[in-house]
């Protein structure tokens, strides 16, 4: 590795096992960054070991501070939450930032209703929402989808 | 707190909970939803909520619907319940009060466990006070009665000396072999256990 990629590998602490989250821990790993991910069933991580090689894997509950300590949340340059309770991602989102100094919080947001609580006051320095992201390209494509033939207006058809 | 004359709206993930839980005389709002949706919780009045209590099955939803009642909605009192005991410290930083409802029930089987040696005469109401019996503690032989009492609740009633009952007065000195009756507010058991040596 270059002196550069060595001086951009980051730290990456990702908390929830399930399909968003190792896929995310998969893509940071391929793209040279140490990766770290934490779930509280030991089944999936169990799972994970033989799928996700290259990830350091932690089993226990993110909500715990101790058990964020035990996954290196102390030297962890980002963390993503991204469990699929958006209690729970608040909780960490909030822990990172307010008890370890975490710089950078990804937190991934479930029911689009609570998108409000994912701010800085949450310690979330980006809230991911599929649903808030998909709805305008659903949009779009709805309002350029060709319209059915029965609903036209009678000069077009 | 319905039945006395609180105004209360109560928020809950499953409809069902109200059919079983909520007698058919609660006149409060019924609301079906999460405990943090912000549109949920204005049209349960929380804007002008003199308390805010959180007492899901979920120490993370409680945590999350708390900070939300006490930081953006500014409800002066809001308690929150908390399963796991190692939650605490996270709530008190966020200055919620917390009651850790497995280590009072824990504590409250042990008091019970414990409390062997009264002998528990009558309970008054529906059981707020209590009349106990117990021979005086070796350690409080020589202290005024005075010592013993909290005003509102622990009162010694009666002492019993030498085969004769008597009433005392707060400067009466207790002696060895004295057996007292005290009439206790319920919450002050463990207060009792504490004076009388035995918490």
């Amino acid at each position: 590795m270059t002196n550069q990629t060595d001086k951009r590998r980051m730290h990456v602490l990702v908390t929830g096992g399930g399909a968003f989250g190792s896929y995310v821990a998969r893509d940071l790993v391929d793209k040279g960054h140490e990766v770290t991910l934490l779930d509280e069933d030991s089944s999936v991580i169990a799972e994970l070991k033989e799928r996700l090689p290259n990830v350091r894997l932690v089993c226990g509950d993110a909500c715990e501070p101790r058990i964020l300590e035990e996954a290196g949340i102390l030297r962890a340059d980002v963390v993503v939450a991204a469990t699929s309770d958006d209690e729970d991602n608040l909780v960490i989102a909030l822990l990172s930032h307010k008890e370890f100094d975490v710089s950078r919080v990804v937190a991934r947001v479930n029911d689009p209703r609570n998108g409000w609580l994912f701010t800085d006051w949450w310690g979330v320095d980006h809230a991911l929402s599929a649903p808030d992201a998909f709805v305008p390209m659903v949009e779009e494509f709805v309002a350029s989808a060709p319209q059915h033939p029965a609903e036209a207006p009678p000069e077009t058809r | 707190m319905s039945a006395e004359g609180h105004e209360i709206a109560i928020i809950d993930k499953r409809a069902d909970a109200f059919e079983r839980w909520i007698p058919e005389n609660f006149v409060g709002l019924k609301l079906k939803g999460s405990g943090f949706d912000r549109e949920l919780l204005e049209r349960g009045g929380i804007s002008e909520a003199h308390a805010f209590v959180s007492v899901t099955n979920g120490d993370n939803s409680n945590i999350v619907s708390a900070r939300v009642a006490r930081e953006y909605f500014k409800v002066p009192r809001v308690i929150a319940r908390i399963y796991d005991p190692r939650r605490a410290d996270i709530y008190r930083r966020l200055g919620i009060e917390t009651v850790a409802s497995v280590v009072w029930a824990v504590g409250r089987i042990r008091t019970l466990l414990e409390r062997l040696p009264y002998e528990e005469e009558s309970s008054y109401g529906n059981g707020e006070v209590v009349l106990i019996r117990t021979e005086l503690p070796p350690h409080l032989a020589g202290r005024k009665v005075g010592d013993v009492e909290v005003s509102g609740e622990i009162r010694v009633v009666q002492i019993t000396r030498k085969g004769r009952a008597f009433i005392p007065g707060e400067g009466s000195v207790l002696t060895t072999d004295d057996n007292l009756r005290l009439a206790v507010s319920a919450d002050a058991l463990g207060l009792l256990d504490k004076l009388l040596g035995r918490g």
